[in-house]
């Protein structure tokens, strides 16, 4: 069972004390953009994440651009630039960004930039957890506006 | 994972290097091979009064045997064949006949592997598929004593003084207390032979004949020799330091550590000072000159390692310096350690930069990057 909700007020708290970045509250929706080096050797990749009450976190890359390989594919990606960090099960709001979203983002760019040299993703280990990505289905409340988004990815979900 | 830059640097030039070595399998048919030559000059030995021994000499023995780069580039193999008889009771040519016909019984045992013999200034090579076993015929040299040995060379009448377990024994007091220390604390962990364990020294010693043998591309003759490079890194290793210090520091020393006596560049041969690896430079003025720039290419390379940001691009450096599958495999096994340390709940990252490591105020809670596989950016 999840625990009690985190309020967006509590999620900046709880950005602003570990980052730098900028925290945007209003009603409903938390946007923060911060900048991460995920491995020491890193570049620096600078990151917003959209959160909006009852949906789940959006993360996307806002500079360096992202690279895609020679079929302009990219991968664990969402078809509008937003990155696959989880399956839908393993975040709720009980979770705080700062403990999830961001660590996980942080893992995605090191994978990320491994696979800019020869484009081999080893962020899935060799399969042996099972894990096949299940279908996404959108979190509540979003179905509507996200219909279009959903055909897009099922189209992207063939091809990838 | 790593605690900072120098660490992950080290960790990726380590792995890279590491894919130089070549492979157990590899090292165990070698050594098989090698010792059925001796095997069979033992035998072919025995009929005679004179007895003799054979052993392996250069990089087999001295732990520094680096994959090859070019397909027309063999690993070689060096093994000595001494026979034990007196200089006077022998001539230069007579002794490497001996040796030659006990190798051509050899090959007509039809002995595995299936080598061809041939001839050479010096020694014979058996020449197997993908690596050759050069043997060096050889008799005691009485006035040296100890482990010095007297060998041929066709275009040379007298008898050529050597001494390849002085040598070796030489570059391993360089290193031997890294060495100790290491194979203690890697026995700790697990029995692994012991030949497998390599110090820094030996490390760097494969990465400079790697990237050696890469910018002498297409004229692979003009390269300096295994034994001047091994020779310069270990007089410019002065102990102690991270791979990547160390490959830095010793090929910086190296250009500075070739003599120069009344207009002849001398490498000598630290346990018989009057042997002078550079010997061949002399007839080939040219080579001195390239090995000058080549040490300076290096220096310059690997120094562009470390001023890089981006593990993709420090990647593509170490893909040019050491070749693609030295890179390759580093990239593999840093995302595989990534993935690992994540999976196995071992992963933390940084506050304030978003940094992971070993340790952290925020360990990484288990996940899977999900969604629909591949999409346009």
């Amino acid at each position: 069972m999840p625990g009690r909700e985190r309020t967006l007020i509590e999620q900046a708290f709880r950005l602003r004390q570990d980052f730098d970045g900028k925290a945007k509250l209003r009603p409903t929706l938390l946007i923060w953009s911060g900048r991460l080096t995920p491995t020491p050797l890193s570049r620096e990749y600078m990151v917003r994440i959209r959160y909006e009450r009852g949906h789940y976190p959006r993360v996307m890359l806002v500079e360096p651009r992202l690279e895609p390989d020679e079929r302009q594919l990219l991968h664990h990606l969402y078809p509008n630039g937003d990155l696959c960090l989880h399956k839908l099960d393993e975040w709720n709001s009980s979770m705080l960004l700062i403990e999830t979203i961001i660590p996980w983002t942080a893992e995605w760019l090191a994978h990320y930039e491994l696979w800019r040299r020869t484009h081999e993703w080893y962020g899935d280990g060799d399969g042996a957890e099972g894990e096949t990505p299940t279908a996404a289905r959108p979190p509540l409340g979003e179905a509507l506006a996200d219909r279009n988004e959903r055909r897009r990815e099922a189209r992207a979900r063939r091809l990838g | 994972m790593y605690t900072d830059r120098d660490d992950q640097l080290n960790q990726l030039l380590s792995t890279s290097i590491e894919w130089l070595d070549i492979t157990d399998q590899d090292y165990r048919l070698m050594v098989s091979r090698y010792r059925a030559v001796g095997a069979s000059l033992d035998k072919y030995w025995d009929a005679s009064p004179a007895g003799g021994e054979v052993y392996p000499q250069g990089s087999i023995r001295l732990g520094t045997i680096t994959r090859n780069i070019h397909g027309n580039d063999d690993i070689d193999i060096d093994l000595v064949a001494r026979r034990d008889l007196a200089k006077a009771s022998v001539t230069q040519a007579g002794l490497k006949e001996d040796v030659g016909a006990g190798l051509e019984l050899f090959i007509k045992e039809e002995p595995e592997g299936g080598p061809l013999l041939g001839e050479g200034k010096r020694c014979w090579t058996l020449q197997y598929p993908g690596f050759h076993v050069d043997v060096l015929p050889a008799v005691p040299d009485e006035q040296a004593g100890g482990t010095g040995i007297s060998i041929t060379d066709t275009k040379v009448r007298t008898w050529l003084p050597s001494n390849p377990i002085g040598y070796t024994n030489w570059f391993h007091s360089v290193m031997r207390e890294e060495h100790v220390a290491l194979v203690e604390k890697r026995m700790a962990i697990a029995p692994v032979p012991e030949w497998s364990i390599k110090t820094t020294l030996q490390r760097t010693v494969q990465a400079l004949k790697r990237h050696r043998d890469i910018y002498f591309t297409g004229h692979l003759e003009d390269r300096p020799t295994s034994v001047i490079t091994t020779t310069l890194a270990a007089h410019a290793y002065a102990g102690g330091g991270s791979l990547y210090d160390v490959l830095r520091a010793v090929t910086a020393a190296m250009p500075g550590l070739v003599e120069e006596r009344n207009g002849i560049y001398v490498v000598s041969n630290p346990v018989q000072p009057k042997e002078n690896f550079a010997d061949r430079w002399r007839d080939h003025p040219r080579r001195a000159a390239q090995f000058f720039e080549w040490a300076e290419h290096a220096a310059a390379d690997f120094a562009r390692l470390g001023e890089t940001r981006g593990v993709e691009t420090v990647l593509e450096k170490m893909a040019l310096a050491f070749g693609e599958r030295p890179a390759e495999h580093a990239q593999r096994v840093a995302g595989a350690g990534l993935f690992e340390s994540r999976r196995a709940g071992r992963l933390a990252m940084a506050t304030s930069t978003g940094t992971l490591a070993a340790t952290g105020t925020r360990p990484v809670r288990g996940h899977s990057f999900h969604g629909p596989g591949r999409a346009r950016p």
